[in-house]
């Protein structure tokens, strides 16, 4: 932390170790509660699927904070990872010859799309982690869309527009449990990660990238890194979600909606945080399951205003309100005009 | 048949009276049936459908169809007969939202939660084909009539049954029809998505099959937006007949284009949309002479024990809901049925007994015959044909369902001639050029406010979009040409500009990049969904007496809409410079964007500065969508391709250059026509990328921008 400019105060420190604790017990709790859940009465397979749902959207969003939140690059294309998980999966998985069936088994196959997916984050990121702010995020949103029509117009590999089709497997419990221990990895994993001197390095990037680079820090490679090791992570999730679907097309494998949710969902919870996304996108899926299937047609008119809302008068998220190491959005502004307010402040209107 | 009826019933009241002793009444409502009151039980049978969603109109006619049958068997059949036993049916429903995961997820929780006996299948193809893999690792059958791809009864499956035509036979008897009439030449153009794919697999084989040749086959991408380029490479093809579409939003493109181009073929075939009357009153007389595959026409001379006639089950319908049946109702009404006759066959609801009778099943029905083929697809019903005469639809085949002939060709055919290389080249300059003008009128608007205030519009599409709402709302009503809205759209859109700057922009403009990003971002979502609500999702067109084509030289010519905005581009782009070069607020403009601090010290009022600009802006963007609705489909979803367009020139010519704008929009427009001219096959779907490419490329290669604009681009990180 010596590194940061705004060293906190030690009532500061008092509140945060207290509420880490609290976020710590939280999380156990809410852990063996899931792990339990299955063997609940009334708990079905429908259910089941439905929590999964919800544990991907939850990865992709923690994945997406990590270069989002932690570095400040806002990805406007993460969906494209997921998308070439789920690809490289089915792909490998439907492999034929006029022969005998040579598809692969579904566990080497969902790695390696997920090694597909982080090398490819790696060699884009290479290229686009040059460009700031907005420059990027559109950049990125273009490589979403061309590969999306790559892979449409490679029919002979891909199945072009019409997509393929996986044996279908459907263990609801397996992938259940298997996907609640990917994210309890991953939120952990992070949560080590933000303490380490890389997870510093990240902030110090976008806090001030130019400082961190005269400082020795090579910003080019960690944020590379980082951008890879999301791509990877969410390529891990597209692969099991393929495999669950047991069908892709380039419309459903490459969805807006899902770097939607993601930004979404970690700016509710808190951006930059630990927490944040976990939160945020839990929140956003129920919202949505309970409330927002009632409005139909206008729920996502609702999701437009909610968005509004958050990005005015919530910059920090639900997190970000009590935990004063979140990015808060005055941060990104100086990292992209040079000016402004100190972080640990809460925003105001100029 | 009234025979038949009087027997059912009075067999059913016996056993009714057999089952329950005391009770005199037969099974009169579905309330009755559901208590169980005169059946020796309940046969569950569930469903996922679109109660919301895109596919929330289809879904609801599918339910319907279902829920005819339901009335009809519970009410006039007597209950399911199994063993001498009756037995009431009822359907357990949920709303998929038209989502593939949640209709896999509902399947999933109707076999397990709600333990149905079989399934029926949901609203179209991708949704049918998750949902079926669910049901056939379950071991339930599902019968079906709305998800017709190919590449679900390719997988194997020994528990889906399709009553209707499969996808690749939706052409079979039109192109039939076609050869006798003497078609020697084709074009197939089609979405690249897994039902259209398989319409025009399968179209290529009945075309081949009668001797007529393929001249070329084109993909195009989902959600595209302007069809003129493929219709250009066709029309220097100079075909007999044109074969296209997969949606019914693709009908008014193809239709809207061809005309726009001056394509004529002698006869037109396209996949869905004309059957649909809706299309007749967006399109009018545009649509005479067109022809287009439909499964089922109450006026088909199909008859069979149950229903009786088609048009008997047309007017049971009708009856119920109040509204004549749609092909949709009609295929879910006999999908029900066949699964019920299936079951009647085998005595029992066991799966494996079931999906025998299903294989074995012959029978004739007002929805034609039903028998299925080792796949579970019924081949015995022969695809229909419809075409648009007059404004009228009617069946003209096959032969014993036609009530009328089959033009051909079509009224106001004309056949060109094929085009020389150098002819298409010039075609390609012209065509480039044409949508270069277009986007110079698309981007100016973002370009200046990119420029001068530092705001990525990110629901620059979405005024483009309501501008186009305004020019056709007002063409649709009052029939006013859209050049002719020019005046008031701009004004119009100068007080949604002014308003939306006050109100929203002005808050987020000393925020960074991503809280205005976001904010845009969601003032765009909410835009699209309100004029979706309002409008619905339909394709709309507007009309100008600016239509038609210039013959320039040969094959070559100039369309006379893109002319007429290229012109109105030129002047606006002109008319904006000198503004901002000349007049005392242009330069206060300039000197804003330029040092805002310093400005402000001069005394410019620059939040004044700042409101007058997006007003300007958006009324200049406004205009382009009145200009191009026309031309472009006008739907609520068009916006965010736009956006991304005018952001790429921007970035590559220069934030606020207007003669940026003009240069990067003419690279473009050329660029992608090139494209689509030039590369076979997959043209329209590369064009669709080539502006991200060429943006990718440009910031990659050089951060600090291309030109010089009113601010600089500087997107380098460190």
């Amino acid at each position: 932390m010596s590194g940061t400019p705004s060293q906190p105060r030690p009532t500061a420190r008092r509140d945060r170790s207290r509420l880490r604790r609290l976020l710590v017990r939280a999380s156990v709790g809410l852990l063996i509660l899931l792990a339990v859940l299955p063997a609940l009465p009334g708990v079905g397979d429908a259910a089941l699927f439905t929590l999964t749902l919800m544990l991907t959207s939850v990865a992709v969003a923690v994945n997406w904070n990590l270069t989002g939140g932690f570095t400040g690059y806002v990805d406007f294309g993460h969906a494209v990872w997921f998308g070439i998980g789920a690809y490289t999966t089915a792909i490998l998985m439907s492999l034929q010859t006029n022969g005998p069936q040579i598809g692969w088994a579904a566990p080497p196959a969902i790695i390696l799309g997920a090694v597909v997916a982080g090398v490819l984050a790696a060699a884009i990121g290479r290229a686009t982690m040059r460009l700031k702010g907005p420059y990027f995020s559109i950049a990125l949103l273009g490589t979403f869309v061309a590969v999306r029509e790559i892979v449409r117009v490679s029919g002979g590999l891909t199945g072009g527009g019409v997509g393929l089709t996986l044996p279908p497997y459907l263990n609801r419990p397996l992938f259940y449990y298997l996907q609640l221990a990917l994210v309890a990895g991953l939120v952990a994993f992070t949560w080590w990660l933000r303490s380490t001197r890389f997870g510093t390095a990240l902030v110090a990037i976008r806090e001030d990238e130019v400082g961190a680079e005269t400082r020795g820090i090579n910003t080019t490679r960690l944020k590379v890194t980082v951008f890879s090791f999301a791509g990877f992570s969410t390529g891990l999730f597209g692969g099991l979600w393929a495999y669950q679907n047991t069908f892709v097309d380039p419309d459903i494998a490459f969805v807006e909606v899902r770097t939607i949710d993601a930004v979404m969902g970690t700016m509710l919870g808190g951006l930059g945080t630990v927490a944040g996304p976990v939160v945020g996108t839990v929140a956003l899926f129920w919202l949505r399951e309970l409330l927002w299937a009632h409005l139909l047609d206008y729920h996502l008119i609702a999701q437009g205003v909610l968005l509004i809302v958050i990005v005015l008068f919530l910059p920090r998220g639900v997190v970000g309100i009590i935990d004063p190491r979140g990015t808060s959005l005055t941060a990104l502004w100086r990292r992209w005009t040079g000016r402004g307010a100190r972080s640990d402040e809460p925003e105001r209107e100029p | 048949m009234r025979h038949v009826f009087a027997l059912l019933t009075a067999s059913a009241l016996i056993l009714g009276l057999a089952a329950c002793g005391a009770d005199q009444q037969p099974p009169a409502t579905p309330d009755e049936a559901a208590t169980g009151a005169a059946f020796a039980g309940t046969i569950r049978i569930g469903a996922a459908l679109s109660e919301t969603g895109k596919y929330a109109v289809e879904g609801r006619d599918s339910r319907q169809g279902y829920d005819t049958w339901l009335r009809w068997v519970n009410e006039e059949y007597g209950g399911i007969e199994i063993g001498g036993r009756r037995y009431a049916a009822e359907i357990v429903y949920y709303d998929d939202e038209s989502d593939a995961d949640t209709a896999a997820n509902l399947v999933q929780k109707l076999i397990h939660e709600d333990n149905v006996d079989f399934l029926l299948g949901p609203y179209s193809s991708s949704l049918t084909t998750g949902a079926s893999a669910i049901a056939e690792a379950n071991n339930v059958i599902m019968v079906e009539g709305n998800g017709t791809s190919d590449t679900m009864f390719e997988r194997g499956f020994r528990n889906l049954f399709l009553v209707a035509t499969i996808a690749s036979d939706y052409t079979k008897s039109t192109i039939e029809a076609l050869a006798a009439r003497g078609a020697r030449t084709a074009v197939i153009a089609y979405e690249d998505t897994s039902f259209p794919t398989a319409v025009a697999n399968g179209a290529r084989r009945h075309l081949e099959a009668n001797g007529i040749e393929v001249l070329a086959m084109e993909t195009y991408p989902k959600d595209i937006q302007d069809a003129s380029a493929i219709m250009t490479k066709f029309r220097d093809l100079d075909p007999d007949i044109f074969v296209g579409g997969g949606h019914y939003n693709d009908a008014v493109l193809f239709v809207n284009a061809a005309k726009e181009l001056g394509f004529a073929p002698d006869g037109m075939l396209i996949t869905v949309g004309p059957s649909n009357p809706k299309l007749i009153d967006e399109l009018g007389e545009d649509l005479d002479g067109v022809l287009g595959p439909t499964q089922w026409e109450s006026v088909m001379a199909y008859e069979g024990p149950y229903f009786g006639s088609a048009s008997d089950y047309a007017a049971y319908y009708e009856r119920l809901w109040g509204e004549p049946p749609v092909y949709q109702a009609a295929s879910a009404t006999a999908s029900a049925l066949a699964l019920h006759l299936a079951v009647e066959t085998a005595g029992t609801t066991d799966t494996d007994a079931v999906r025998e009778a299903l294989y074995g099943l012959e029978a004739d029905t007002f929805y034609g015959p039903i028998s299925f083929d080792e796949r579970g697809v019924n081949t015995s019903k022969p695809m229909g044909a419809v075409q648009v005469q007059d404004g009228l639809i009617r069946v003209v085949a096959p032969g014993e369902a036609a009530v009328a002939d089959l033009l051909y060709p079509r009224a106001g055919a004309s056949g060109g001639g094929k085009a020389s290389a150098a002819e298409r080249v010039a075609q390609m300059l012209i065509n480039g050029i044409a949508l270069g003008g277009m986007y110079t009128l698309l981007v100016l608007g973002f370009s200046i406010i990119w420029g001068v205030m530092g705001v990525i519009n990110f629901a620059h599409g979405e005024f483009v979009m309501i501008g186009a709402y305004a020019a056709w709302l007002a063409n649709d009503v009052w029939g006013v040409d859209p050049f002719l809205t020019v005046p008031l759209v701009f004004l119009v859109m100068m007080l949604v500009g002014f308003g939306t700057q006050r109100l929203l922009v002005n808050h987020v403009i000393d925020r960074p990049h991503l809280v205005s990003l976001l904010v845009m971002f969601a003032v765009a979502i909410i835009l699209q969904n309100v004029m979706k609500v309002v409008f619905s999702a339909d394709f709309r067109r507007a009309d100008t007496a600016l239509d038609g084509v210039w013959q320039v030289a040969g094959e070559v010519t100039v369309p006379v809409t893109r002319f007429w905005i290229l012109v109105v581009a030129l002047a606006v782009a002109g008319g904006l410079s000198l503004f901002l070069a000349r007049s005392r607020l242009g330069k206060s403009i300039r000197a804003a964007a330029q040092n805002r601090e310093a400005a402000r010290i001069l005394g410019i009022d620059v939040a004044k500065v700042y409101a007058v600009t997006f007003a300007i802006c958006i009324g200049i963007t406004g205009v382009a969508g009145a200009l191009i609705s026309p031309v472009l489909a006008v739907q609520p979803f068009q916006g965010p391709p736009l956006t991304l367009k005018a952001f790429a020139i921007t970035a590559m010519a220069g934030l606020g250059s207007v003669r940026g704008a003009l240069g990067g929009a003419m690279v473009l427009g050329l660029v992608e026509a090139g494209l689509a001219v030039y590369i076979p096959q997959i043209g329209t779907n590369l064009a669709v990328v080539a502006s991200f490419v060429l943006l990718v490329v440009a910031l990659v290669v050089r951060p600090q921008g291309l030109f010089k604009g009113l601010r600089p681009v500087d997107a380098t990180a460190t």
